[in-house]
C-alpha cells in the first residue's frame, strides 16, 4: 500500500514522517479547544457531546433523588414526610424531568458524541447548532427543575391534562409548558443535525447497507422527533393561548375539548417512549457483536424492524387514553395496532439473542447490562401486551401496575443499555477503562435494586392502589410491597452510587487503556487512545461493516493518514459530504469554530421563553428581539461563507467543491428537514380545527360573523405573489441580474407584509373574539401562526437582499436564497391551507 | 428486470409508506363517521369503506411484496448472514430484502387492524 499516493501518482508523501508530523500538528492546532472561560464557546462534538451527556445525567440523578424521596414517602401508610402539593410537585417534576431532560436528551446528547466517531467523520454538519441546543436544553432544564426549590413547580402529572393543569392555578403548567417547548425545540434542532449527519457525513464508500446499526436507529429516531414533537409543540401552543389569553381550547363550556390536549399529547408521547428505547437498543446493536466477536445476525432485520417499530409506534397513541369513553372500534383498533408493534420489536430483541448464540460470547461489564437489559425489557414488554388489552386496562387504569410497567419498559429499554452503552464507550471518550468489578458489583446492586422495587408494583398496582396518591391508609394489604419497593430504592441508589465512584476513581487513576480495548470491528475504535481533539486523523475509506476485522492493514493505512483528509493544510476545519446512497464523495464542508453567538442566541431565546411564563410582554418581546439579532449575526458571519477556492484535493485522487447551494447542500436538507417538522406541527393545529368541527354539530358556530372570505382570499393572492417574486429572485440571481433579483426580493416583502395584514383583517373586522369559543380561538391561533412564519419569511428575503447588495450572495454563492425559497414553498403551502380553511370551509359547512 | 439495477429505492419506501397508510387513513373515517352519527349508529358503511380500504391496501402490499420476492429469490436470509460486499448491487439487495420484509410486515399490520371492524357492530 505504501507507493500509491494521494493523486494517484508520483511517491506518497504519507510515506514521509516528517510531513504526517507536520500534517499531525496543523491538524491539531486547527482542532484544539479554546483555553480559559472561552472554553464554553467550543462547539466541537467531542466537547458539547460531553457536556451534554453530563448534564442529563445530572438531572437524572436529580429526578432519582425525587423518586426517592416519593419512595420514602410511600414507605409506610400515612407517610408526612411530603405535603400533598409538595408530593404533587415532586412525582410531576420526576418523570417530566426523567422523559424530558433525560430520556430524548441523553439519546441526543450520546448521538452528537458518538456518531462522527461511528462514520469516521471530524465533527457533525452544523457544530454551532449543536451547541445551541445543548444550551437551550441546560437554561431550559434548569429552569423547570429550579421551580421546584421556589415551590412553583408543576404539579399536574407529566402529561399535564387539562382541566386539571389549568384550575390547579400557578404557574407551574406554565412553566412546564413554556420551558418544555423551549426544550423541544432543541431537540428537533438535534434531530436535524442528525439525520444530516447520516445521511450526508457518512464516510467515503459507507453504502446505506453498511452504515452502523446505530446509524440507522439515529436516523429512525431523528425522523421519528421530527414527526413526534412537533404536535406537542401545537399543543403547548394552543393550551399556552389558553392560559395567557384565556382563548379556550380546553375549555368544554365554551367550546373546547380536554380531549383535544390528550390525542395531541399522546401522538407525540407513544412514538416518545420509542424515541427514547430505540437509540439504547442502538447501543446494543453495537455491542453484542463485539462481544459476540462476529458480524450481527441478519443486519437488514434490524433495521427493518427499527423501521416498522418507528413507523407503528405512531399508530398507537389512543391506547393511552381507553378510559375516557372511546367507541369500541376504536378501542379495538389501537388494541390490535398496540400488539402489532410487539413483532418488530421482538424481530430485535431475537436478533440480538441469535448473533450471541452463533457466536463466542466474551463475559464483560457492558454484556452483563446488555442481558439484564433485555430481560428487564422483555418483561416490561409482557405487561405491556397484557394493558395493550382494553378491559385489562380498565382495571389497570392508573394503577401502581402502570408505574411498575412503564418503569419495566424504560429501565429494561433504556437505563440498562444506556449503562452497558457507558461501560462499553466509556474508553472512546476517554482513554481509560473503568473498573470490571465495581462494574459488576454496580450491576447486581441496579439489577437486585430495580426488581425489588418495581416487581412488588405488579401487586400494588392489583390490590388496587392508585399512582399519583401522596398517602394511603393502613390496613389495605399495600403496607407489605410499598415497605419493599421502598427498600429496592435504596439498592438501585447505591447502585448508580457505585457507578459514579468508578467514574471519578478512573478518571483520576492515569493509566489509559489500550487502543481498541474490547476488539471491536467497527470503524469508530480506530480512533487512538486517549482521543486527540481532531477526532480522526484520516477519513478513512469504508469497504465493510467490520472494517477492523475484515481489513487487516486499516489500521495502519489509517494512522499513517493514507485516507481522505489527512492535513488541514488551509488551517481551517473540514470533513467530507458525501451521496446518500453510495456514499461518493461530493463537498469538503468547512465546519465552524468556536463562537459565542450559540450561547448568546441561547441565553436570549431562555429569557424569551422565562420572561413569557411570567406574563412580562415588553420585555419578553425585547428579548426574542436580541434573539433574532444573534441568530441573524451568526448567520451572516458562520453560514455559507465563499471560500477561497472552489475545488479541493481531499486525498486518494478525489478532487471536490467546497461550496454547495440547492438540493446538494446540507444546508438545504437541514433547512427542509425543519420545515419538515414545522408543517406537521401547522398540521396538528389543522387537526385541532377539524378535530372541533368532529364534536360539534354546528361548527363554525351559527353566531360566528367571521373570518369572512374576502380576508383570506386576498391573503392567499398575496402569499402566491410573494412566494412567485422570491422564486423569481432566485431564478435571476442565477443568471446574475442583478437589478433584477433585488426588485424582486424587495417586492416580495411588501407584498408578504400586505398578506400578512389582510390575513389578520378577515377575523379582526369581522370580530371575532377568540375568548368568546373555540371556533374564533382556532382561527385566531391559525392566523397567528402564519402571521409569525411570514414574519420570518420576510426577515430571510431581507437577509437575501441585504447579502445580495453586500456581495454575500452572488450568482456563485446562492445557498441563501436557495434555502429561502424552501422556506417560502413551505410557507406559501401552510398559508393557502389556511385561508382555504379559515375562509373556505365555512362556506361549505 | 435485473436485479441489480431495478429501482428498488423506490420499492423500498413505498410499501411500509402506503400500506398502513391507505389502510389508518380510514380510521379518521370511522372516527368522523362515529361522532357524526351518533353512538348507536351502526358500523356497516363505515365497514364497507374500511373493508375496501384495507383490501386496496393488502393488494397494493401483496403486489409488491410479490414483486419484490421476484427479484430476491431464492433466497430470503442466507446472504443476510455472511458479509455482504461493497458494490451498489448489495445495495440493491439490501434494499429488496428491506421491502420484502417491510411489506410483510405491513400486511401483517392491516390484518390485525381490520379485524375490529369484522366483530363490531354499532358505534358505540
Ligand atoms: C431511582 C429510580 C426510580 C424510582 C425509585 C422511581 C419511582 C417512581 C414512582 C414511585 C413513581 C410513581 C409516583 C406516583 O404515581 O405517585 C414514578 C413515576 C414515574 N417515573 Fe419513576 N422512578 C425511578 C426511575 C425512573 C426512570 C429512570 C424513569 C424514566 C426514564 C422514570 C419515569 C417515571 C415516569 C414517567 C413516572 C410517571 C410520573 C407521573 O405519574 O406523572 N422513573 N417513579
Ligand atoms: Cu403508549
Amino acid at each position: 500500500m505504501t507507493s500509491v499516493s494521494r493523486d494517484g501518482h508520483g511517491p506518497d508523501p504519507q510515506d514521509d514522517p516528517a510531513i504526517r508530523r507536520a500534517q499531525e500538528e496543523r491538524l491539531a492546532r486547527v482542532w484544539e479547544q479554546p483555553k480559559g472561560w472561552r472554553y464554553w464557546t467550543a462547539v466541537n462534538n467531542s466537547e458539547v457531546g460531553l457536556w451534554y451527556i453530563v448534564t442529563s445525567f445530572a438531572f437524572m440523578l436529580f429526578a432519582g433523588v425525587l423518586g426517592l424521596l416519593i419512595r420514602a414517602q410511600l414507605a409506610r401508610p400515612d407517610g408526612d414526610l411530603l405535603s400533598a402539593e409538595l408530593y404533587n410537585q415532586v412525582f410531576t417534576l420526576h418523570g417530566t424531568a426523567m422523559m424530558f431532560l433525560f430520556g430524548v436528551p441523553i439519546f441526543e446528547a450520546v448521538a452528537i458524541l458518538l456518531l462522527p466517531a461511528l462514520l469516521g467523520a471530524r465533527d457533525l454538519p452544523f457544530p454551532r447548532l449543536s451547541a445551541f441546543g445543548f444550551w437551550c436544553f441546560l437554561l431550559g432544564g434548569l429552569f423547570v427543575c429550579g421551580s421546584i426549590f421556589f415551590d412553583a413547580a408543576p404539579n399536574s402529572g407529566w402529561f399535564m391534562y387539562p382541566p386539571l393543569s389549568i384550575d390547579q392555578g400557578g404557574i407551574g403548567a406554565e412553566i412546564w409548558l413554556l420551558g418544555l417547548s423551549f426544550i423541544e425545540v432543541a431537540s428537533i434542532a438535534a434531530a436535524v443535525e442528525l439525520i444530516v449527519g447520516v445521511l450526508k457525513c457518512r464516510p467515503p464508500g459507507m453504502h446505506l447497507n453498511l452504515t452502523p446499526l446505530y446509524g440507522w436507529y439515529v436516523l429512525i429516531v431523528g425522523g421519528m422527533i421530527v414527526f413526534a414533537f412537533p404536535p406537542l409543540i401545537a399543543g403547548d401552543f394552543l393550551f399556552e393561548l389558553e392560559k395567557a389569553f384565556d382563548w379556550p381550547f380546553f375549555d368544554a363550556s365554551r367550546g373546547g375539548d380536554p380531549l383535544l390536549w390528550q390525542h395531541l399529547f399522546w401522538i407525540f408521547g407513544h412514538p416518545e417512549v420509542y424515541i427514547i428505547f430505540l437509540p439504547s437498543i442502538a447501543l446494543l446493536a453495537m455491542i453484542v457483536p463485539t462481544f459476540a466477536q462476529r458480524p450481527i445476525a441478519g443486519y437488514s432485520w434490524v433495521v427493518l424492524s427499527a423501521i416498522g417499530t418507528g413507523f407503528i409506534s405512531f399508530g398507537l397513541w389512543a391506547h393511552h387514553m381507553y378510559t375516557t369513553g372511546m367507541p369500541s372500534i376504536s378501542l379495538g383498533f389501537f388494541s390490535a395496532a398496540s400488539e402489532a408493534v410487539v413483532i418488530p420489536t421482538g424481530i430485535q430483541i431475537f436478533v440480538f439473542i441469535a448473533t450471541l448464540m452463533m457466536g463466542r460470547v466474551i463475559r464483560s461489564v457492558p454484556m452483563l447490562f446488555a442481558l439484564g437489559a433485555l430481560m428487564i425489557f422483555v418483561a416490561g414488554g409482557l405487561t405491556g401486551v397484557m394493558i395493550a388489552v382494553a378491559p385489562f386496562d380498565f382495571q389497570g387504569h392508573d394503577s401502581y401496575f402502570i408505574v411498575a410497567h412503564l418503569h419495566y419498559t424504560l429501565f429494561g429499554g433504556m437505563v440498562f443499555p444506556l449503562m452497558a452503552g457507558f461501560y462499553y464507550y466509556f474508553p472512546l471518550a476517554f482513554g481509560k477503562l473503568l473498573s470490571r468489578r465495581l462494574g459488576i458489583i454496580a450491576f447486581w446492586l441496579l439489577f437486585v435494586g430495580f426488581n425489588v422495587t418495581f416487581l412488588p408494583m405488579h401487586l400494588t398496582g392489583l390490590l388496587g392502589m392508585p399512582r399519583r396518591v401522596f398517602t394511603y391508609p393502613q390496613n389495605l394489604g399495600w403496607e407489605i410491597p410499598n415497605l419493599v419497593s421502598s427498600l429496592g430504592a435504596i439498592v438501585i441508589a447505591a447502585g448508580f452510587a457505585t457507578v459514579i465512584l468508578d467514574v471519578i476513581r478512573t478518571l483520576r487513576n492515569p493509566a489509559t487503556a489500550p487502543r481498541n480495548p474490547w476488539n471491536a470491528g467497527t470503524v469508530e475504535w480506530m480512533l487512538e487512545m486517549p482521543p486527540k481533539p481532531w477526532g480522526a486523523r484520516t477519513i478513512p475509506h469504508i469497504e465493510s461493516r467490520y472494517p477492523i476485522w475484515d481489513a487487516p492493514d486499516f489500521l495502519a493505512r489509517y494512522d499513517a493518514g493514507r485516507f481522505y483528509l489527512p492535513d488541514a493544510e488551509e488551517g481551517k476545519r473540514e470533513t467530507i459530504v458525501t451521496s446518500v446512497l453510495d456514499a461518493d464523495p461530493v463537498q469538503c464542508l468547512r465546519v465552524p469554530g468556536p463562537g459565542l453567538m450559540p450561547i448568546v442566541a441561547a441565553v436570549a431565546l431562555a429569557a424569551m421563553f422565562f420572561l413569557a411564563t411570567f406574563h412580562l410582554w415588553t420585555l419578553t418581546v425585547l428579548a426574542g428581539f436580541v434573539a433574532l439579532g444573534a441568530i441573524l449575526w451568526w448567520l451572516w458571519t458562520g453560514t455559507a461563507l465563499p471560500p477561497e477556492k472552489p475545488v479541493k484535493e481531499i486525498g486518494l485522487g478525489e478532487r471536490v467543491p467546497i461550496y454547495m447551494a440547492g438540493p446538494q447542500s446540507v444546508g438545504w436538507w437541514a433547512m427542509f428537514i425543519t420545515m419538515t417538522a414545522d408543517l406537521v406541527a401547522y398540521l396538528s393545529l389543522v387537526f385541532s380545527y377539524f378535530f372541533f368541527w368532529t364534536i360539534h354539530t354546528d361548527f363554525p358556530p351559527a353566531d360566528a360573523a367571521g373570518p369572512g372570505w374576502a380576508g383570506p382570499l386576498a391573503a392567499g393572492l398575496l402569499f402566491v405573489l410573494a412566494w412567485g417574486l422570491t422564486l423569481a429572485a432566485r431564478k435571476l440571481n442565477d443568471r446574475a441580474h442583478i437589478g433584477a433579483t433585488r426588485v424582486c426580493l424587495g417586492a416580495g416583502i411588501l407584498a408578504g407584509a400586505v398578506g400578512i395584514a389582510a390575513l389578520i383583517a378577515g377575523p379582526a373586522l369581522t370580530g371575532l373574539d377568540a375568548t368568546h369559543h373555540a371556533y374564533p380561538a382556532i382561527v385566531w391561533a391559525l392566523v397567528v401562526w402564519i402571521v409569525a412564519h411570514a414574519g420570518i419569511g420576510l426577515v430571510s428575503q431581507g437577509f437575501c437582499l441585504a447579502g445580495h447588495i453586500r456581495g454575500r450572495l452572488t450568482s456563485d454563492h446562492d445557498a441563501d436564497i436557495w434555502n429561502t425559497t424552501l422556506y417560502w414553498h413551505f410557507l406559501l403551502f401552510t398559508a393557502l391551507v389556511t385561508t382555504l380553511v379559515i375562509g373556505g370551509f365555512p362556506l361549505v359547512a | 428486470m435485473d436485479p441489480g439495477r431495478a429501482p428498488t429505492s423506490g420499492r423500498f419506501c413505498s410499501p411500509r409508506r402506503s400500506g398502513p397508510c391507505i389502510s389508518s387513513s380510514s380510521i379518521p373515517g370511522f372516527a368522523v363517521y362515529c361522532a357524526k352519527a351518533g353512538r348507536d349508529a351502526a358500523l356497516d358503511p363505515a365497514r364497507a369503506a374500511v373493508l375496501a380500504a384495507s383490501t386496496v391496501a393488502l393488494g397494493f402490499l401483496v403486489w409488491l411484496f410479490l414483486g419484490s420476492w421476484r427479484r430476491r429469490r431464492p433466497s430470503v436470509t442466507d446472504a443476510d448472514f455472511s458479509f455482504e460486499g461493497n458494490t451498489p448491487e448489495e445495495r440493491h439487495r439490501f434494499l429488496t430484502h428491506m421491502s420484502l420484509a417491510s411489506s410483510a410486515l405491513s400486511i401483517v399490520a392491516v390484518i390485525y387492524t381490520t379485524i375490529p371492524i369484522l366483530v363490531l357492530e354499532t358505534c358505540r
